[in-house]
């Protein structure tokens, strides 16, 4: 009777471990996430900006689409100021550094101050200007 | 007279000891056999998340991107699997198929590229030994005409024992 018993209750004890480690052992999965910037085709847009303090002038070059710092790339500074009653015109070239930055030491008293990028096989033209 | 009565107690003694000791391990033993189920297990160890980083769409494919998938059961896997549930976007713009993305698993310098599928794949012929990591490499490439933006997709490695 008391052996009926125990087998009455390690029967079914038995049965759920059983099945316990079988439905662990059918399978398992692990997952990663994978993540992609899709860019549309060159040449893509730029974005130039302009800022004056001084003599100086300064501004950066990025790609206006992922925003990336686009370095030596050549840029055109076109001051505009008066002089003898007359609107002169000086043009300077620089290269941005490789953080897309650029800065010019201009001095003339100027009135209107434009920035050019003129583009590439990559990129596409862009300006801005300052006036006072 | 006196020692064989004392003698005789002490025995008496000693057998009842016995006899409930004995009586006392009839009572508690029990005979349960446990059988330990082999165990099947997968864990990413290295190379999550895949970042593709910035790709132009109908330019080169991207880098290869290993991920380290180990087994982590007490077995041998009878099948190892992978499949994609898509690329996205949010909000939704053009879909990119799946297939897009490869996955390589000879490790060699001559890719086997399998497309990736919604559905599983089976790699390395299925097989991941107990305690192996296995590296698969994926890379994906951007069709021409894709439109700009940033797309995620969840890829699921499987195993069955």
């Amino acid at each position: 009777m008391r052996k009926e018993s125990l087998i009455l209750f390690a029967l079914p004890l038995i049965a759920l471990m059983l099945f316990a480690g079988i439905a662990y052992s059918e399978s398992s999965s692990a997952q990663v996430t994978a993540t992609v910037r899709v860019l549309s085709p060159y040449p893509h847009d730029t974005q130039l900006t302009i800022g004056n303090s001084a003599f100086i002038f300064y501004g950066s070059l990025k790609d206006k689409e992922s925003g990336q710092d686009l370095g030596f790339k050549y840029v055109r500074l076109t001051l505009q100021y008066p002089q003898g009653g007359i609107t002169k015109k000086v043009v300077l070239y620089t290269r941005t550094y490789s953080g897309g930055s650029w800065f010019i030491v201009a001095p003339y008293n100027w009135k209107t101050a434009k920035i050019e990028f003129l583009g590439d096989s990559q990129y596409r033209p862009s300006s801005a200007t300052l006036k006072r | 007279m006196k020692k064989a009565i004392g003698a005789s107690v002490a025995v008496m003694a000693l057998a009842l000891f016995a006899a409930g000791v004995f009586a006392i391990t009839e009572t508690i033993s029990a005979t349960a056999e446990t059988t330990i189920e082999e165990t099947c297990g997968l864990s990413i160890t290295a190379g999550n998340p895949i970042a593709f980083g910035q790709l132009i769409a109908g330019g080169n494919p991207s880098l290869a991107q290993p991920v380290s998938v180990k087994n982590t059961g007490s077995v041998s896997t009878t099948g190892f699997t992978v499949y994609g549930d898509g690329w996205q976007t949010n909000p939704v713009t053009v879909p990119m198929d799946v297939s897009r993305t490869s996955v390589s698993d000879d490790n060699e310098l001559s890719w086997t590229n399998l497309a990736l599928s919604s559905s599983p794949v089976p790699i390395f012929d299925g097989i991941v030994l107990n305690g192996e990591t296995k590296i698969p490499e994926f890379r994906l490439s951007i069709p021409a005409g894709q439109a700009a933006g940033t797309y995620t997709q969840t890829i699921t490695f499987t195993a069955s024992c």
